[in-house]
């Protein structure tokens, strides 16, 4: 079997409630209460391969987490068919437990009052992990991340960025051939993201564990994962390599220009979409098309030192695909 | 490797985090010290008043018997229903339902880790009493009470956490619940037997009380360390116990199953 996740027209709703501003409205609501049906997820369809790397990326409420939940067998599926490493996760065996984890970067797994190094010991009984092989891991871990000198502090006083270091040991004591991780990074330091991002990396490569992370930091995105899936609204919108979504969704370019003389905006707006000036310098957005052509007038009529044509920045290009809701 | 090396784990776990609240533990020692003083005024003031014995306890009994609830209630209280309530709502039972253990079995194990250095320290602090008012109040308890009584205070401690375990499953259906366990509490350490012997509130109650548990949690043991009960009432209170016991696990499978079905979204 080489797919470790195959989903099938996945859906999920909820059901939830409303109520207008005011008392006279909560007493309303005391007596009947409106219910109303959210699709979270709504007919999505994927695959993932064993030992792949893939993002989830979408805007706060798309369906990324309950997609996650679901994938977990944290909640059941409302309609579709998913399997997951062989199993259906919602039946929630032992054996499909003991395969994979999931690391959810807002809620801690660990012992508040005690040392990470407990709960990640009582993590070695809950697996079942034979005693030399927990060492050797947790020997690995603890080098890789180099968190050996607060293995035995309170995990209460320990800095977000060594929290989340001790939760990805716990969560990979027992040789997880998949491990989910809902925002790893969120809140954490430039260079600790780093860290945690080479270390995903790595053990991606070292033990091939399938990893599906969700995240709100592109660098995360652009750096671990060669696949991309984008949700908005609940609807899988983009499925693929980031690199690609520029040929997929963007129509055009920057043009950045330097001048010798001072050239009034006013001047350049025919040309395409003036997104900054000040008099030496200008950004142009131009369609891809008339790249060619428009460059080529400017450097007639315009005292240009220096221009550049760049790609659109991808946080743009992805807020761009938000705004989807079809498939590209 | 057997399944049971977790839960002990989790018990080892449960006695060093409690070690972590030793102030807290103290705190909560000398708060239970307050309730009991104003029940000794007020009951000073009604056997002031002619009669020597009061819904069948003498002034002696019913002061031991009042001290002794009350340290019996900090020792069966569990606080687990606000823990696993607030478990259920804010997810955190997520983490629980993807590993490869029950979320009950590690929740009763951490208990009763986190009860163990409790019981120890308060079985002494108790016995101090016993052997002070045993003096006293020329109440004699044999020390086949006090074995029993040990045996009673576990069972009941299992007793209560089964039942605070099935109130917690409210949760699955109310998100704002502080107030009902607030509620709650007091109600089961009322009904339990935790601030007056269950005969206080009439005859009628107290057999309507015969029918439910919560008497065998802090009524029944008091009782058998203050040596109001014969041996053979003991050996029935304990049975009674243990019935409750597999009674109220049947009760919690039952509605955590429901409360489950919702809470994985399969509607309901």
């Amino acid at each position: 079997m080489k797919e470790a996740i195959k989903v099938e027209q996945l859906a999920k709703s909820f059901t939830y409630y409303t109520k207008e501003v005011g008392v006279i409205n909560s007493l309303k609501n005391l007596i009947y209460r409106k219910s109303l049906t959210k699709q979270a997820v709504k007919d999505i369809t994927f695959s993932i391969a064993k030992g792949e790397m893939v993002a989830f990326l979408g805007p706060n409420g798309a369906g990324k987490t309950t997609t996650l939940k679901m994938l977990s067998g944290i909640l059941h599926p409302t309609s579709g068919s998913l399997s997951v490493l062989g199993f259906k996760p919602y039946e929630r065996k032992k054996e499909f437990k003991k395969r994979f984890a999931i690391v959810m970067g807002q809620k801690s797994q660990l012992w508040a009052d005690l040392p990470a190094a407990e709960s990640i010991l009582l993590n070695r009984y809950i697996y079942q992990v034979e005693e030399q092989t927990y060492k050797r891991t947790l020997d690995e871990l603890v080098e890789l991340l180099d968190v050996k000198h607060v293995l035995n502090v309170q995990v209460r006083r320990l800095s977000l960025g060594e929290r989340m270091k001790m939760e990805l040991i716990a969560a990979l004591i027992h040789k997880p051939e998949l491990l989910f991780l809902d925002e790893p990074t969120i809140g954490l330091d430039v260079i600790t993201q780093q860290r945690v991002r080479e270390f995903l990396t790595h053990y991606n490569k070292h033990h091939k564990t399938t990893i599906i992370l969700t995240s709100h930091y592109m660098k995360d995105v652009e750096d671990l994962c060669k696949r991309t899936l984008i949700i908005n609204d609940g609807r899988l919108v983009f499925d693929g390599n980031l690199n690609q979504v520029h040929s997929a969704v963007n129509e055009t370019k920057i043009v950045k220009l330097k001048f010798s003389h001072s050239v009034e905006a006013s001047r350049l707006e025919p040309f395409g979409s003036v997104r900054q000036t000040d008099g030496f310098a200008a950004t142009l957005e131009i369609t891809k098309e008339q790249i060619q052509p428009i460059s080529r007038e400017l450097l007639d009529l315009f005292p240009i030192e220096d221009i550049t044509i760049e790609e659109k920045p991808i946080e743009e290009v992805i807020v761009s695909l938000y705004n989807r809701t079809q498939p590209v | 490797m057997s399944i049971y090396p977790k839960y002990i784990r989790v018990f080892k776990l449960g006695v060093q985090a409690s070690m972590e609240y030793r102030l807290d533990f103290a705190f909560s020692l000398i708060s239970a010290f307050f309730p009991i003083m104003i029940q000794y005024y007020i009951w000073t003031a009604v056997y002031g008043r002619g009669s020597d014995q009061f819904f069948g306890y003498t002034y002696g009994e019913m002061i031991l018997y009042t001290i002794v609830a009350a340290i019996v209630t900090k020792i069966v209280t569990t606080h687990m229903d606000h823990v696993i309530a607030s478990d259920i709502k804010d997810g955190a039972l997520n983490k629980y339902l993807v590993q490869p253990a029950s979320y009950f079995g590690l929740k009763l194990f951490t208990l009763l880790g986190q009860k163990l250095f409790f019981f120890t320290v308060m079985l002494a602090v108790l016995f101090l009493v016993i052997f002070y008012f045993g003096g006293r109040y020329a109440i004699r308890i044999p020390l086949v009470n006090l074995v029993c009584f040990v045996a009673a205070m576990a069972l009941s401690l299992i007793l209560n956490f089964l039942i605070s375990y099935t109130i917690s499953a409210i949760a699955f259906w109310l998100s704002e619940i502080s107030y009902f366990f607030e509620m709650t509490g007091l109600l089961v350490i009322i009904l339990s037997g935790g601030v007056f012997p269950i005969e206080v509130f009439g005859r009628t109650v107290s057999s309507l009380l015969s029918y439910l548990p919560f008497k065998y949690t802090i009524y029944f043991p008091s009782n058998v360390i203050n040596g109001k009960l014969v041996m053979s009432e003991i050996t029935e209170g304990l049975l009674m116990q243990i019935f409750w016991i597999g009674v109220m696990f049947l009760v919690s499978k039952l509605v955590w199953r429901i409360g489950f079905k919702k809470y994985l979204g399969l509607g309901g």
